[in-house]
């Protein structure tokens, strides 16, 4: 009973995309030219571009579920609970700069927030973590900094990032408790595969292997809306014409929402996606790549299938449209207030 | 689903994952996914995979194993049956567990293919495409002898350089793939790449005109060289390379497809 509750999104989501998959593929191309051809063509477009996302996701998504499985298996719930502070300014302060420890990217972050709310972590710190960390990490610093040079690209980027992430941190303090949050999935068990509290005396080996184990599971479950979150975005890249998108308009307001709209079809990791901002920086203004910049690692395809696979559906609403309102707005600021 | 059947089947698809990054990396047709410089990643995925996968494997043996332990037994027994009890049901359903195998299917069912002239039309082929506008990649485009610059290079060139009187009329010599774009008068092709950042998604095409010498007939996709003096035309209002071919030669296809901005 409780099962097939369960799998209930996930299925509507497959039957979606496959009629999507069919939509796309079939009906535009049978008017013109061969349609084997075009599909033959069109499908070796998707699974060349599907792979890539996976593959290049793939890695950071296992570093998260392990930083998530070590989390679980070696983070005391009480001494988190003491060391984090309850006010919710300071709370979302230290969660938004938390990624500078955990270096997680934008697939990592979610598996590892749930994990932390799970061990006690505040609600605003959580939220700004999970905003927060694929922006404010060592390794995306380091390759915004290789791309942009040590500049106001980079400090931008940290700065609107950080704030938003704060802010929503701070709108969603009036949550009392994270299973306000959380869909109420299969995860909470996932502990029981090996982790106990009573395992104190385990040696250090055998707690790895339990984060071992507990990072498979997670994998597991979280892999698959990776997969498809990849489909749905290589379909969408193989179906809507880029270059059309592109030559839309390169106003200060409609270049942000070319910029953040791009962000989310192209679903790249946000430890790389400077070097794909620095291309459009020739082309679109400074405001609309800092929204790219700001809002990809937060929401795009790819990761909104994980969020809401995590979070409860009005939860994901509020965590996709205050980010994005913010960095739109963010974007426009600039573009009318910093010249270029 | 029973535990130890569920544990296999996770050891079964990890592997076959990480086997198929692997493939994937000896073949070389990593590169055709994403950007040489993020191969380690892979390995990390590919290492990660398996640990994961050995991981699976032996919880299997550490369940049966821990029912020998005599100081496991007493509490810890009950306790474990309850958890797989409640657990089975709940870690994943099987319909669940093969969506990881979706990567597997379609990198086994599809051929493996680079991206071609074919995906030109989704994501269109330009001469002032998004380039990266450092300063010190544009440098190293310019000092390159002419017969060594990439289409990657050319367009550089022609995007970034304010004066292009020093270029016009040095040989090029590239190698890309023949795109019949529509708004190039007849006779001509695009000798076309696709250049990529991260990994194929972000990839976008670039290319330049190419004057067919008379009785060249190239259908599109095919892998050619091409060498001749370069010009200048418009297109679209924006300065594009023209080259007046004196060769095409068809070529195999690049082991390294892409160009790396």
């Amino acid at each position: 009973m409780l099962r097939t509750e369960k799998q209930k999104p996930l299925i509507q989501f497959f039957f979606f995309f496959l009629l999507f998959f069919i939509l796309v593929f079939f009906i535009p191309k049978f008017f013109t030219g061969n349609p084997a051809t075009i599909l033959n063509d069109r499908l070796s477009t998707f699974a060349t571009v599907f792979l890539g996302i996976f593959i290049e996701a793939a890695p950071f998504l296992f570093l998260g579920t392990l930083a998530s499985g070590i989390v679980e298996v070696f983070l005391d719930r009480d001494a988190m609970v003491k060391i984090m502070p309850k006010q919710a300014l300071l709370s979302s302060l230290i969660g938004s700069s938390l990624g500078l420890i955990f270096p997680v990217c934008d697939c990592g972050v979610i598996p590892l927030t749930r994990r932390l709310f799970r061990k006690g972590f505040p609600i605003p710190a959580g939220i700004a973590f999970l905003l927060s960390a694929p922006i404010l990490n060592p390794i995306v610093i380091i390759s915004t900094a290789t791309a942009f040079g040590i500049g106001r690209v980079l400090f931008l980027r940290i700065g609107v990032g950080v704030a938003i992430a704060i802010i929503t941190g701070l709108i969603f303090s009036t949550v009392k408790t994270p299973w306000e949050l959380l869909r109420p999935t299969p995860w909470i068990t996932v502990e029981d595969v090996a982790s106990h509290e009573a395992h104190d005396q385990d040696t250090f080996w055998e707690k790895m292997r339990q984060s071992f184990l507990i990072s498979t599971d997670e994998f597991f479950e979280i892999g698959r809306y990776l997969i498809i979150g990849s489909m749905i975005a290589a379909a969408m890249q193989t179906f809507i014409p880029q270059s059309a998108l592109l030559n839309i308009g390169k106003g200060p307001l409609l270049s942000v929402v070319i910029m953040v709209a791009l962000a989310i079809i192209l679903s790249i990791c946000s430890t790389v996606d400077a070097f794909v901002a620095l291309g459009f920086s020739s082309v679109f203004s400074l405001g609309s790549i800092l929204a790219f910049l700001v809002f990809g690692p937060m929401v795009d395809i790819k990761s909104s299938l994980l969020l809401i696979r995590v979070f409860r559906k009005k939860t994901v609403m509020y965590l996709i449209l205050i980010p994005l309102l913010l960095s739109i707005l963010a974007g426009l600021i600039i573009n009318f207030y910093i010249p270029s | 689903m029973d535990t130890r059947i569920y544990r296999f089947l996770q050891f079964l698809i990890l592997t076959g994952l990480a086997l198929f990054i692997l493939v994937q990396y000896i073949t070389g047709h990593l590169n055709w996914y994403i950007n040489q410089r993020y191969i380690s990643l892979s390995i990390i995925a590919i290492l990660g995979f398996l640990a994961m996968a050995v991981t699976a494997l032996l919880s299997r043996q550490k369940q049966i194993h821990s029912h020998d332990h005599e100081d496991h037994e007493e509490h810890d027994d009950p306790e474990e049956e309850q958890h797989s009890a409640a657990r089975t049901p709940q870690v994943s359903s099987i319909a669940g567990i093969f969506i990881l195998v979706i990567p597997l299917i379609i990198g086994l069912a599809i051929p493996a293919r680079p991206l071609s002239a074919n995906a030109v039309n989704n994501k269109g082929i330009s001469s002032n495409a998004p380039l990266s506008a450092g300063g010190g990649n544009q440098s190293a485009s310019v000092n390159k002898a002419s017969a060594d610059r990439t289409v990657l290079d050319w367009i550089k060139i022609f995007n970034y350089q304010p004066d292009l009187s020093p270029y016009l009329g040095q040989t090029a010599n590239v190698v890309g793939f023949v795109y019949h774009d529509a708004q190039l008068p007849a006779g001509h092709f695009m000798v076309g790449r696709f250049a990529i950042v991260c990994c194929v998604a972000d990839a976008f095409a670039i290319g330049m005109a190419v004057e067919t010498p008379a009785g060249v007939q190239l259908s599109d996709n095919t892998w050619v060289d091409v060498q001749g003096p370069v010009q200048s035309i418009d297109l679209d209002g924006h300065k594009t390379p023209l080259i007046l071919a004196s060769s095409v030669t068809t070529v195999q296809q690049p082991s390294q497809p892409y160009l790396f901005p």
